[in-house]
C-alpha cells in the first residue's frame, strides 16, 4: 500500500500519466482512501494549471523583440 | 495558440525571411530560450549566447525541414550554441554532476517533515480558500509570489519546469536538450512544482509571500 508520501512524491508521474498500470490502480486506490492526499493532489493539479497559465503569458515586449530582430538582422549580414 | 493552417502560414512567413513574422517568433520564445541557455552555459553568457543563436535560426530557418516541431528545433540550437560556449569558457561541469537545484537538502527535508515516519501526513494539508486557477490567476499579489518564486530556481529547475510546463516538451526531449538523465529531469521538475505549490499553500495561509 503506498504511503502519503509516496503518493506525494509520484504526484507528476501520475498527472502526467507516467506510472504503470499496477501503479497507477495502486495510486487510486490510496485517493479513493485518503481525503488529505485528495486535497493535496487538487491543489496539485491546481499548481500546474495555474502556473502554466501564468507563465505562458510571460513575453517580452514588442519592442524588445523588434530590437532583437533589428541585432540578428545586422549580424547576419556579417 | 495558432490553428494548424495558422502555423503552416506562419512557417512559410519565417522561411521566406519575413522580418515580422521572426520578430513574433523572437516575442514568443525568446525568454524561455534564455532559461535555457542559462541552464546550459550559465548566467553571465546566457543573453548573449541567445543573441547568437537567433542569428543562427534566421540564417538556417529558409533551410527547416520540419523533422522536429519548430519550438523542439530553436531549443536545440540554443542549446548547441550553448554548449560551445560552455566549452570555450571552460565551464566543464555537466548538469548531470551539478546538485539537484538546492543548495542543500533543506527543501527534501521540509517536504519529509510534512509526513510521519510510516509515511502518513502529520496533518492536512493547508486548506485553500481559493482553487481554481482561474480565481488564482486574478491575485495580483500572488503572481508577484510565484514570478519571484521562479526567478530564485536554480538555472536546472527553472530550465526544466519551462521546458515541460511552459513549453510542453516531453520529458524525452527535455533530457535531450539538456542532456541530464530522465531521473534527473524527474527530481528537478518535481521540487520546482512543489516550491511552487508551497508559495501557494503560503499565500492562501497569510495573504503574503
Amino acid at each position: 500500500m503506498l504511503s502519503c508520501r509516496d503518493l506525494s512524491h509520484h504526484a507528476g508521474d501520475y498527472v502526467e500519466k507516467q506510472l504503470t498500470f499496477k501503479q497507477r490502480l495502486g495510486y487510486g486506490l490510496h485517493l479513493l482512501l485518503c481525503g488529505h492526499c485528495r486535497q493535496f493532489l487538487r491543489h496539485f493539479r491546481s499548481t500546474l494549471a495555474y502556473t502554466k497559465a501564468l507563465q505562458s503569458s510571460q513575453q517580452i515586449s514588442d519592442a524588445e523583440a523588434a530590437d532583437i530582430t533589428q541585432k540578428v538582422l545586422e549580424q547576419a549580414k556579417k | 495558440m495558432l490553428q494548424a493552417d495558422e502555423q503552416d502560414a506562419e512557417l512559410t512567413a519565417l522561411r521566406n525571411g519575413d522580418q515580422q513574422a521572426f520578430a513574433r517568433l523572437v516575442k514568443q520564445y525568446h525568454s524561455q530560450m534564455v532559461v535555457v541557455a542559462r541552464a546550459i552555459a550559465g548566467d553571465t553568457w546566457a543573453e548573449e549566447v541567445t543573441q547568437e543563436a537567433w542569428v543562427s535560426i534566421h540564417r538556417a530557418l529558409p533551410k527547416f525541414e520540419g523533422r522536429s516541431t519548430l519550438k523542439t528545433w530553436l531549443f536545440t540550437i540554443v542549446k548547441n550554441q550553448a554548449k560551445t560556449r560552455r566549452s570555450k569558457e571552460s565551464r566543464l561541469v555537466s548538469l548531470d554532476a551539478a546538485p539537484l537545484g538546492d543548495s542543500s537538502d533543506s527543501f527534501a527535508k521540509d517536504i519529509n517533515d510534512k509526513f510521519r515516519g510510516d509515511g502518513h501526513w502529520k496533518e492536512a494539508p493547508p486548506h485553500w480558500h481559493t482553487e481554481s486557477p482561474a480565481a488564482l490567476l486574478e491575485e495580483e499579489q500572488l503572481q508577484r509570489c510565484i514570478h519571484h518564486t521562479v526567478e530564485q530556481l536554480s538555472p536546472e529547475q527553472r530550465a526544466v519546469f519551462t521546458l515541460r510546463d511552459i513549453q510542453q516538451l516531453s520529458l524525452e526531449q527535455i533530457c535531450n536538450i539538456l542532456e541530464i538523465s530522465n531521473s534527473n529531469v524527474r527530481v528537478l521538475l518535481h521540487r520546482a512544482r512543489l516550491k511552487l505549490m508551497q508559495v501557494i499553500d503560503h499565500y492562501q495561509e497569510t495573504g503574503t509571500c
